[in-house]
C-alpha cells in the first residue's frame, strides 16, 4: 500500500515538471549547434555560386564510399562538378566529407529527416543537396 | 638504355658504399643504376642533361664547392657522393621553398595531385610552412591547343616538355617564352599549336613533372584509375601504352619510362587513340540485311545466319579477308577457319595494293615479306639511316622519335627521300624531294654511285646480279637528275653516305666493313605502284652488304598493328602459317593432324567434313576481286577496322562485294563494308581484348584486356568460333593464349613464343630455345654469322637454298636482286 503511494507521488511530482517529449513533427526540437545531419552542397552566400571545385577529397575520404563525384571539364580547362551523389542509407554522417572540403562546399546540414519509402529515396543528387545547403552556414559557423 | 658498351668501369663511393659504375654516366643515372633514389625534377630518360631544377642536388664530400646537380655532373673515380647529406637537404628544400613562392597550391583541382613530382618532393623534404611569402602571381589557363592547356603558375621551367619536343618528337612546337619571372611555356607568337608543326603527341604533357601542361580532357584524379600495360593498336611500331580506366571506360593513357619498344613514349595515336575505342559511333549490335537496311538483331541470331547460309559455299567459292589490325590469335584463327572449315586458300588480308606490294618487295627479295631488323637497333649500331617515303614522322611517329634521338646522342647520319615536308627533312644531312612515283628512279641511281665509286661490298658474278647491273646502266644519276629534277649532288652525296655507314667517301671500311645503314621506309603508306621503290631499296641493302648485321638491313612500316602477324599467321593465299607454301606436303600433313579431327562425325545439310587441307594456293586480294566479277567467288567474311587511322579501302573491292551472294563482315565501326554486308557483327577493339601484336620488326607483344567491348560487340576470335562451332567444327579455344600455344607448336618460326615469356617482356621472332634471348637481327648464310657477302652470295646464287637461316635448320627461299618492271618502264615515260 505505501509502495503504491510512493509510486503515484513520484508520478504527481512529474506531472508539475516541464515536459520532455515534444509533438513532432507539429514541434521540432532545436538541435545543439554542431549536430550533423545530411551532409549538403553550400553556395556563396553573396554570388550564389556553386562553391564545389571538384577535387574530390570528400570522395576520397568517405570511409564508406558513400560519396560518388563525376567531374567534368569546364570551359576554362579547370575541373567542374558534375554529377555529385551521395547514398545516404550507407552515410554515417561523420562529418569528414566537410573537414577535407578545401572550399567548405560541403556542409553537415543537421537535416535529419529522412524517412523514404525505399532505398532509391535516400539517394541524392547534386540538386536536391545543393537545394538544402546552398544557404547554410559551414557547419563550424553555424556553431 | 644500352648505347654501345662502356669501354671502362670507375669505382665511386655513394653514401658510404662502393659502387663500380661504367665511365661516363651522370652521377644520377649511376645512383639510379645501383637503386638510390635521388630526387629530380628536370630529369627525363633519353633527354639530355639540363640541371635547372637543382632538386637533384648531391654532394660530392671533400671538394670545395661540394654540391652538384648529380643529373648534369659525370662520375669520376674515387668520387665520394653523399645524396642525403643535411647540406645537400637544406639546399633542396631551399629550392622548393622558392619554387612554392608562386606555385597555385590548388593540389586538390590539379589533375596532377598524387603523381606531382613536386608534391612528392615537398612531403619528402618536409616543406610546411613556407619562410618567403608574398601575395602569389597568377594566371589563367592558357588553351595551348584543343587538347593542351597551360597553367603558368604550377609551371616550374624544368623544360622537359621543351626538350622532348625538340630532341625526341623532333617538332620543337613549343618553347620557354620570355625570361626570369615572366618565362612561360608556349608556341611561338601565341599562335594556336594547332597551326604549329605540333603533332599533338601529348608529350609534353606526359614529361611534365608538375601539372602545368594538362589533357583538357582529363578531369580526374590519379589515384581513382585501374592501369593495364597493353600495345597500341594503331600502327605497327608496337608501343607499350598504360591504359588507365575506371568504371568501364579509359581516362587516359600513361607511359611506364624505359620500357617497350617505345621507352614510354607514344604519339598521338597512342595518347589519344582510345577515343577511337570509345567513339560513341562503334558498332554495338549485330546486324543483318533486309532489303536496303541493316536491321539490328540478337547476336546469336546473326551468329547462325551466318552458320546458315555458309553451309552452302564451302569449297572455293568462299573467301575471307583478315584484319591486320586483330591480333595474331584472331588471324590465326580464321585462317585455320578458311582452310580448315571452308576448305578454300582463299585467304589475305584486307590491305591496300601498296601494303600488298611493299610485302612483296620483301617476300622477293629476303625470301619472307618481314622487315630484317629491329628498330631497337638505331640505339646501338645503326650508323646511318635512310629514310623513304610519305613523313615517317606521321605514318610511324615512335620510329621517328628514334631517328631524332639517335641523330642527336649518336650522331646518325640521316638522308630522307620524301615528298613530304616534315621536320626530320631539315635536320637530315640530305633531303631528296623526287617528284611522284620517282622513289625507284632516284634510289637506283644511288645504286648506281656506289657501284660507280666501287663502294659495294665485294660481289660474286652471278647471272642475277650481272642482269641487274646491266639494268642499272639506265640509272646515271646525270640522266636520273635531268629527268626528276633532284640535283645530282644530292644523289651522289645521299649514296655515298648510305654506303659508307655516314662515313663520307673519304674514309677507309674498317676490317669489317663500314658502319651499318638502315633503311627505313613507309613506302606502303604512298599512293600508287611502289614496288619498284621497295625492291630499288631491298637491293640498295643487298648492295652495300647492309643485311644480315645489327644495325642494318629494311625496316618496311606497313601501317596497322599487326600487319607482320597477319602475314606470319598464314593469312595469305600461298602460305601456311610460318610461311610454308600450301603446297608443302608435310607442312599440311602437321597441319591437317591438327585441324582436321576438331570435326565432329555428324554431317549437316550436306556440309561434309574435310579429308583434307587445300594444296594449291588460293586467290589474293587482287584476284579475289576479279574471281568475284566472274562469279567463282559467292560468298565472303571480311574481318574489317574501320577507325580513324586505318588505311582507305580500295573501290574496286567495294564494288566487287556487292556482287556477293552472301558477305559476313565483321568491323568495329559503321564503315563502307557494312554498308555492302549481308550480316554486320561487331567487333572489339585493341583495348578491348587479350591476344598479341607482331610489330613491324617481328616483335610480338602482349595486348592486354583493358576494358569491355561495347553492347554486343565480341572480339574476333569468339565470333569465328562461334561460327564454326555452328558448322560442325569444334574449336573451343576458351583464351586468345591457348591459341598462341598452338600456333607455337605448328609454327616454327614462333617457336618459344608464349604468354608466359609474353607477360614479362617482347619477343622477337625467330627466338633461340625457350630460354635463350630473341635476335633482332635476321642473319643471312647458313655457316656465316655476319652475313659475309661473298660466300652467301655464293650459296644465294649457286643454287644452294640458303638465304634467311633460322636456328630451326629451316631454310627459306633465296635472297635476290629483283628488277622491277615498273621501274624501268617509269624511267622509259620519262
Amino acid at each position: 500500500m505505501l509502495d503504491d503511494i510512493k509510486g503515484f507521488l513520484v508520478t504527481l511530482r512529474h506531472l508539475f515538471k516541464p515536459k520532455v517529449t515534444i509533438q513532432y513533427p507539429e514541434q521540432k526540437r532545436q538541435m545543439a549547434p554542431r549536430f550533423r545531419g545530411l551532409p549538403a552542397l553550400r553556395s556563396d552566400p553573396e554570388t550564389g555560386e556553386a562553391l564545389c571545385v571538384a577535387c574530390g577529397l570528400c570522395a576520397r575520404i568517405c570511409p564508406t564510399s558513400c560519396l560518388e563525384m563525376h567531374v567534368v571539364p569546364s570551359e576554362e580547362g579547370d575541373r567542374e562538378l558534375g554529377e555529385f551523389i551521395l547514398r545516404a542509407g550507407r552515410c554515417m554522417f561523420c562529418g569528414l566529407c566537410a573537414q577535407v572540403c578545401p572550399v567548405d562546399a560541403i556542409t553537415m546540414s543537421g537535416e535529419y529527416e529522412q524517412s523514404v519509402m525505399d532505398r532509391e529515396g535516400l539517394i541524392y543528387v547534386k540538386t536536391e543537396l545543393a537545394a538544402i545547403g546552398s544557404q547554410r552556414p559551414t557547419w563550424w559557423d553555424a556553431a | 638504355m644500352a648505347v654501345g658498351s662502356p669501354a671502362r668501369l670507375v669505382t665511386v663511393t655513394i653514401n658510404g658504399q662502393q659502387y663500380t659504375v661504367p665511365e661516363g654516366m651522370t652521377i644520377l643515372e649511376a645512383c639510379r643504376m645501383v637503386g638510390i633514389e635521388v630526387p629530380n625534377l628536370c630529369y627525363q630518360p633519353l633527354l639530355r642533361p639540363w640541371g635547372s631544377c637543382r632538386i637533384c642536388t648531391v654532394e660530392i664530400l671533400g671538394r670545395r664547392g661540394g654540391l652538384v646537380e648529380s643529373c648534369a655532373a659525370q662520375v669520376r673515380d674515387g668520387m665520394e657522393i653523399a645524396t642525403d647529406s643535411p647540406a645537400c637537404e637544406e639546399a633542396r628544400r631551399f629550392v622548393l621553398q622558392m619554387y612554392l613562392i608562386d606555385h597555385a597550391l590548388d593540389c586538390p583541382t590539379c589533375d596532377k595531385s598524387g603523381e606531382c613530382y613536386l608534391q612528392d618532393n615537398t612531403y619528402y623534404h618536409n616543406v610546411y610552412a613556407n619562410p618567403y611569402r608574398r601575395p602569389k602571381i597568377a594566371g589563367p589557363y592558357k588553351h595551348l591547343s584543343d587538347l593542351i592547356d597551360y597553367k603558368w603558375e604550377r609551371c616550374i621551367i624544368c623544360s622537359r616538355c621543351t626538350r622532348v619536343c625538340d630532341e625526341v618528337i623532333g617538332v620543337t612546337a613549343i618553347e620557354v617564352l620570355n625570361r626570369g619571372l615572366e618565362a612561360e611555356i608556349g608556341p611561338a607568337y601565341g599562335m594556336d599549336l594547332r597551326d604549329t608543326t605540333c603533332t599533338s603527341c601529348g608529350m609534353c604533357i606526359a614529361v611534365c613533372p608538375v601539372g602545368a601542361l594538362t589533357d583538357r580532357k582529363f578531369a580526374h584524379h590519379p589515384w581513382e584509375l585501374d592501369a593495364t600495360e597493353t600495345i597500341c593498336g594503331l600502327c605497327d611500331v608496337g608501343c607499350t601504352l598504360n591504359v588507365e580506366h575506371n568504371r568501364g571506360l579509359v581516362r587516359r593513357v600513361t607511359h611506364l619510362w624505359e620500357r617497350g619498344v617505345n621507352y614510354g613514349y607514344t604519339c598521338v595515336r597512342g595518347k589519344w587513340g582510345y577515343e577511337q575505342v570509345q567513339h560513341p559511333d562503334r558498332l554495338e549490335t549485330a546486324a543483318v540485311r533486309q532489303g536496303d537496311e541493316l536491321v539490328a538483331v540478337p547476336l546469336d541470331e546473326a551468329l547462325d545466319l551466318v552458320a546458315e547460309r555458309l553451309r552452302r559455299y564451302q569449297g572455293d567459292r568462299f573467301a575471307a579477308l583478315a584484319s591486320p589490325d586483330n591480333t595474331n590469335e584472331e588471324n590465326y584463327l580464321l585462317q585455320l577457319f578458311t582452310r580448315a572449315v571452308m576448305g578454300t586458300n582463299n585467304i589475305d588480308r584486307l590491305m591496300t595494293r601498296s601494303q600488298a606490294q611493299a610485302d612483296r618487295a620483301l617476300l622477293d627479295s629476303f625470301g619472307l615479306p618481314v622487315s630484317t631488323n629491329s628498330v631497337q637497333e638505331m640505339f646501338t649500331d645503326s650508323a646511318c639511316a635512310l629514310v623513304v617515303g610519305p613523313s615517317i614522322g606521321d605514318k610511324a611517329p615512335v620510329a621517328s622519335y628514334w631517328l631524332y634521338w639517335s641523330r642527336n646522342y649518336r650522331e646518325t647520319k640521316t638522308v630522307v627521300i620524301s615528298r613530304d615536308d616534315y621536320p626530320l627533312c631539315h635536320r637530315a644531312e640530305v633531303w631528296i624531294r623526287p617528284p611522284e612515283g620517282a622513289e625507284a628512279a632516284v634510289v637506283n641511281a644511288m645504286a648506281r654511285v656506289i657501284l660507280d665509286e666501287g663502294l659495294a661490298r665485294p660481289v660474286v658474278d652471278s647471272p642475277d646480279f650481272q642482269v641487274w647491273v646491266a639494268a642499272l646502266r639506265d640509272y646515271a644519276p646525270e640522266r636520273v637528275a635531268a629527268a626528276t629534277g633532284v640535283p645530282v649532288e644530292k644523289i651522289r652525296r645521299a649514296a655515298v653516305l648510305y654506303a659508307t655507314g655516314g662515313r663520307g667517301g673519304q674514309a677507309e671500311p674498317g676490317a669489317e666493313g663500314y658502319p651499318p645503314s638502315v633503311i627505313y621506309h613507309t613506302l606502303a603508306h604512298q599512293d600508287g605502284n611502289v614496288y619498284a621503290a621497295a625492291i630499288a631499296l631491298n637491293n640498295l641493302a643487298l648492295l652495300t652488304g647492309n643485311v644480315g648485321r645489327p644495325g642494318a638491313g629494311v625496316i618496311a612500316f606497313r601501317g596497322p598493328a599487326n600487319a607482320q602477324g597477319a602475314l606470319d599467321m598464314g593469312c595469305h593465299p600461298a602460305f601456311l602459317p610460318g610461311y610454308r607454301p600450301v603446297s608443302d606436303r608435310e607442312a599440311r600433313r602437321q597441319l591437317e593432324a591438327a585441324w582436321l579431327p576438331r570435326w565432329s562425325a555428324t554431317v549437316v545439310d550436306g556440309f561434309e567434313p574435310l579429308r583434307a587441307l587445300p594444296a594449291t594456293p588460293g586467290s589474293s586480294l587482287e584476284q579475289m576481286i576479279e574471281a568475284i566479277e566472274a562469279g567463282q567467288i559467292k560468298a565472303m567474311y571480311v574481318a574489317g577496322s574501320s577507325h580513324e587511322f586505318a588505311p582507305p579501302i580500295e573501290p574496286r573491292l567495294l564494288a566487287a562485294l556487292e556482287k556477293l551472294e552472301f558477305l559476313v563482315v565483321e568491323d568495329c565501326f559503321p564503315s563502307a563494308l557494312t554498308e555492302r554486308a549481308h550480316v554486320v557483327l561487331p567487333a572489339a577493339m585493341f583495348t578491348e581484348k587479350d591476344g598479341t601484336f607482331t610489330n613491324a620488326d617481328r616483335t610480338v607483344q602482349r595486348v592486354r584486356l583493358a576494358i569491355d567491348p561495347p553492347g554486343d560487340a565480341r572480339p574476333s576470335w569468339w565470333l569465328i568460333q562461334e561460327i564454326a562451332r555452328r558448322l560442325g567444327y569444334q574449336l573451343a579455344f576458351s583464351h586468345p593464349s591457348l591459341v598462341l600455344q598452338e600456333v607455337t607448336h605448328l609454327t616454327p618460326i614462333y617457336r618459344g613464343i608464349i604468354f608466359p615469356r609474353l607477360e614479362r617482356g617482347p619477343l622477337t621472332w625467330p627466338v633461340r630455345g625457350l630460354a635463350g634471348p630473341a635476335e633482332g637481327a635476321v642473319r643471312l648464310g647458313a655457316t656465316v654469322p655476319g652475313g659475309g657477302w661473298a660466300i652467301w652470295m655464293e650459296q644465294a646464287f649457286g643454287g644452294v637454298e640458303s638465304a634467311l637461316q633460322f636456328d630451326d635448320g629451316l631454310s627459306r627461299e633465296r635472297v635476290r636482286f629483283v628488277i622491277a618492271e615498273q621501274a624501268t618502264r617509269t624511267d622509259e615515260e620519262r
